[in-house]
């Protein structure tokens, strides 16, 4: 059925493919399994809160260059003062900045035992419609 | 350093537009307009740097820190021009909404943000009016400009003033910025295009389409490293590279190169390996500090030379994480030491470079990136050295500035070579002419072939075969059918003989016309005895006349120019045709309802495999009103109205944009056509599946997929979702529509033309009747 002198295609094992799809698409149940929206979105929501979570975390560090958008004048135009009073802020925030890592920590196994939750959802979704099948089959065999 | 001082041919003055020049300057793109301004300027080219009086990336872009004016540097001329006053907050604004943005999430030719949002963008960026003014005032004194990188005023607003002669070095990357209007029109108006790398390559195809296939060059970027490893630091602080087993960060420590990625996958690596001595050594200027000693992690900071040179020697190896690079010295430096790299599978131009070369590992996830520090952990020292081998092949070969600049001097030679191709054929008229009734398709061949001949710099005057009589001997190309009546062609003249009806079925590979027509062949019959000035342009045509006794010609397929789509596409069809359903597409003749309804249920099969998909019909050459209204009783009958997009009369643009966004190209037409449609999809880097009639055998044989049987169309649906969804598949198939429409290019099609003129004046040898193009 399929031709081509492309020497990258192995036409046969193409064909094989081919035939294996074709079977499996034939003996397959009629399926209503509605489109999986309720992964993606899910996933797309989980998604942004890791986003944001990495956000978090790259603030959370400690800063050790210069805004170069604020205090370009005297005395902040000085390398030593600019030092200083990034180790004085790196000192004053220490808490607050383990207390961040810690909050940030915390949203990523969230987010991490959310994802296993959809995924587990998935699976329970599919042995429904699996069963809901397999009994609308059984029905109709009784009916005749 | 390399080449000789002497000047060579190619060098008329050059210049280089770059935002921020000087010898200090850390960025990427910063060090290649340094390196390749001097190494230009060392080959002997006169070379101006027009730049900006603005000191550096990381400074303010509206301060200016350098004085104006026009100072030499060596052997170069430095201009610096002033900066004028930006809204930063405006510009902060839109940037951070751009940076905050998922690459995956952009569509092709579709704007990130608002057009008001991209305003601010252009306009509140690092800009210079005075360097604008000299270009517009002194551009045409320079033989060749160069802009560099893509994303900055002085390209967006330069490069347009001085189009005809500037080349776009893009440093492109798959970022929102890449996607802004202004940097497509940027790219569509350059004359060329000069490419980093492959992988650069491809983007630059998926962003901006085939049309910048023939101005595009890959040049790849000269990196330099130490030579002398006396010159190497001892240590760097308290760190000794030669007793440590770490695997090293080069660069800017940044959330923007992926950084976090490579601190994560490292404290994953040390949770399952906890015993291994393995660090991570991160080496570069830092806005944020990722070091801690207690995990493994060890930031050094910024490094000079000699300690960069000391690390990379020693390194087990190199991790670039960024998916933003579209070249990445780094990778080039550490497998010019000798050492394998770990990338980002993502970042096209690293990911593939390390596929080609075999000098080191690609991963995405954390896990897969925490896996391959594994792996580079447990490969033993010998193994690490074969993988370093393998890159510092490939790097020599890339990246060794002798090769790099003689790809520049080859990109600005262009010109004169093609005025040297021209000056080889003495032609420079042709008479064209129609001996026939044609039809639309044929007007479009002759048209091609007029457009190709235009660019290779023949004039064509489309004429009557009277009035090329008349005009005799001025060259003529004439174009005969079965059906061709009255005068003969003029002596001399190139025939193009075409089939008769090359859009109704041929039967068992019978020609469409077997029935020999009244005045058959008359032009062919005359010049068969010089078969080169004979050309078929179809197989269909071929045959036909082989049929009648006449020898020797050759096969001529339709001209396609892929520079008429170097434009924008049309943005509200290739915005709603990006929704995230794949795209099945049909161009061609409406003129049977037959593969129609095939076409349909292939596709109604192909929605119970993949959900979410389209398919589009685009009528283009022939279209019979009675079934082009079948078709959407059909529509309407399958249900399939929501899902089917029929079009017709579609201008350059819409075709570019249906094209563009196509995964797969589906034609079960069994008529023998031009197959226009087939040489489009296969510039457009859409895989075909077609019926395998003759011309389909001709153009798409060796590279796509034939269909010798359409009887099970749920195969041929199958067919196509693997196709789809097959990125092997896909790239095999893609990889030889490449090197097919080489063969079919335009180019060839006139070489070919004018050398059957220059043939006629010398004496041809009989020669076998060939199928194959080029000769």
């Amino acid at each position: 059925m399929i031709e081509s002198a492309n020497d990258g295609i192995d036409v046969d094992s193409l064909m094989a493919r081919l035939r294996k799809r074709v079977s499996d698409v034939r003996d397959r149940p009629q399926s209503h399994v509605p489109l999986n929206a309720f992964s993606l979105r899910s996933n797309v929501f989980v998604n942004s809160v890791e986003a944001y979570s990495n956000i978090a975390d790259q603030k959370s560090q400690v800063r050790t260059q210069w805004p170069s958008n604020i205090g370009s004048t005297f005395p902040f135009s000085v390398g030593v003062v600019r030092r200083v009073s990034l180790k004085l802020l790196a000192f004053l925030f220490k808490d607050q900045r383990h207390v961040n890592q810690a909050l940030v920590m915390a949203l990523r196994e969230q987010v991490s035992l959310n994802r296993q939750l959809i995924e587990q959802v998935e699976i329970l979704r599919h042995d429904v419609e699996t069963l809901r099948t397999t009994r609308s089959e059984a029905d109709a065999v009784v009916e005749r | 350093m390399n080449g000789s001082r002497s000047r060579s041919p190619a060098s008329a003055r050059i210049a280089i537009v770059t935002p921020w020049f000087g010898p200090d300057l850390r960025g990427g793109a910063e060090q290649q307009s340094w390196q390749l301004a001097h190494q230009l300027a060392a080959r002997g080219h006169a070379v101006d740097v027009l730049t900006t009086c603005s000191t550096g990336f990381n400074d303010d872009w509206a301060r200016n820190g350098l004085r104006h004016g026009s100072e030499r540097r060596g052997l170069l001329t430095v201009r610096r021009f002033r900066v004028h006053g930006r809204d930063r907050r405006a510009f902060e604004r839109v940037n951070t909404i751009l940076m905050s943005l998922n690459v995956a999430d952009m569509r092709r030719c579709v704007s990130p943000v608002g057009d008001e949002d991209a305003r601010l963008f252009y306009e509140n960026n690092i800009n210079s009016p005075a360097l604008y003014a000299y270009l517009a005032a002194e551009g045409h004194t320079y033989g060749h400009i160069l802009f560099l990188p893509y994303l900055y005023g002085p390209t967006l607003f330069g490069l347009p003033l001085v189009a005809e002669r500037a080349y776009l070095q893009p440093c492109l990357h798959n970022e929102p910025y890449a996607y802004l209007p202004r940097v497509a029109e940027t790219v569509h108006a350059a004359k060329g295009l000069l490419l980093n790398s492959e992988g650069e390559y491809e983007l630059a195809l998926r962003l901006f389409g085939p049309g910048i296939v023939k101005k595009s060059l890959i040049v790849g970027e000269g990196v330099d490293v130490m030579g002398d490893p006396a010159a190497f630091a001892q240590n760097v602080g308290s760190f000794v590279p030669s007793q440590e087993n770490y695997v090293l960060y080069l660069g800017r420590q940044d959330p923007a190169k992926n950084v976090p990625t490579l601190v994560g996958a490292f404290g994953e690596f040390r949770r399952r390996q906890p015993a291994s001595n393995l660090r991570l050594v991160l080496a570069g200027e830092r806005p944020v500090s990722y070091g801690d000693t207690s995990k493994g992690i060890i930031d050094l900071g910024p490094v000079n030379e000699a300690e960069k040179a000391a690390l990379l020697t020693h390194a087990c190896a190199l991790a670039q994480p960024s998916t933003n690079e579209s070249f990445s010295r780094v990778i080039y430096e550490s497998w010019m030491s000798g050492r394998p790299v770990v990338v980002h599978r993502q970042c096209l131009p690293t990911a593939t470079a390390v596929t080609r070369s075999g000098g080191g590992f690609v991963a995405d996830s954390t896990a897969s990136w925490a896996a391959a520090l594994e792996r580079l952990d447990f490969s033993s020292r010998d193994e690490l050295d074969r993988l370093g081998r393998l890159g510092r092949a490939y790097a020599e070969d890339v990246s060794s500035w002798p090769a790099v600049i003689a790809r520049y001097e080859s990109a600005f030679r262009t010109e004169p070579k093609a005025k040297a191709d021209r000056a080889r054929h003495p032609v420079r008229r042709i008479v064209q002419a129609v001996a026939f009734e044609a039809d639309g398709g044929t007007r479009v061949y002759a048209d091609a072939l007029a457009h190709a001949l235009g660019q290779g710099g023949v004039e064509t005057l489309d004429a009557s075969v009277a009035e090329a009589l008349r005009r005799a001997p001025e060259p003529a190309i004439v174009h005969e059918s079965s059906s061709s009546a009255g005068n003969p062609p003029p002596e001399g003249a190139t025939v193009v003989y075409h089939a008769a009806h090359p859009n109704e079925p041929a039967s068992d590979g019978v020609a469409a016309s077997d029935e020999p027509a009244a005045h058959s062949t008359n032009g062919v019959a005359h010049v068969a005895e010089e078969p080169a000035h004979v050309f078929a342009s179809s197989p269909a045509a071929l045959r036909e006349i082989a049929e009648r006794g006449i020898h020797g010609a050759r096969f001529l397929p339709m001209c396609v120019d892929p520079r008429s789509w170097d434009n924008v596409p049309d943005l509200p069809l290739i915005s709603a045709l990006q929704d995230g359903k794949q795209n099945m597409l049909f161009v061609g003749p409406i003129v049977s309802i037959d593969y129609l309804n095939e076409l349909l249920i292939v596709f109604l099969n192909y929605l119970t495999l993949e959900r979410e998909a389209r398919l589009t019909i685009a009528g283009s050459g022939a279209i019979d009103e009675e079934v082009y209204a079948q078709l959407f009783d059909e529509l309407r009958r399958l249900e399939l109205e929501d899902r089917v997009l029929v079009a017709r009369g579609l201008n350059t643009q819409q075709f570019q944009a249906i094209f563009r966004v196509a995964d797969v190209f589906i034609s079960l037409d069994e008529s023998e056509g031009y197959g226009l449609e087939l040489l489009q999809a296969m510039w457009f880097d859409v895989p075909v599946i077609a019926y395998r009639t003759e011309i389909a055998r001709e153009l798409v044989g060796d590279c796509g997929l034939l269909l010798s049987d359409k009887s099970d169309l749920l195969a041929v649906a199958a067919l196509a979702q693997i196709v789809v969804t097959d990125a092997d598949l896909r790239a095999a198939v893609i990889a030889g529509q490449r090197s097919a429409r080489e063969r079919f290019d335009a180019t060839e099609v006139v070489k070919a033309v004018l050398a059957s003129f220059v043939r006629q004046r010398e004496p041809s040898e009989p020669t076998e009747a060939r199928r194959s193009w080029p000769s």
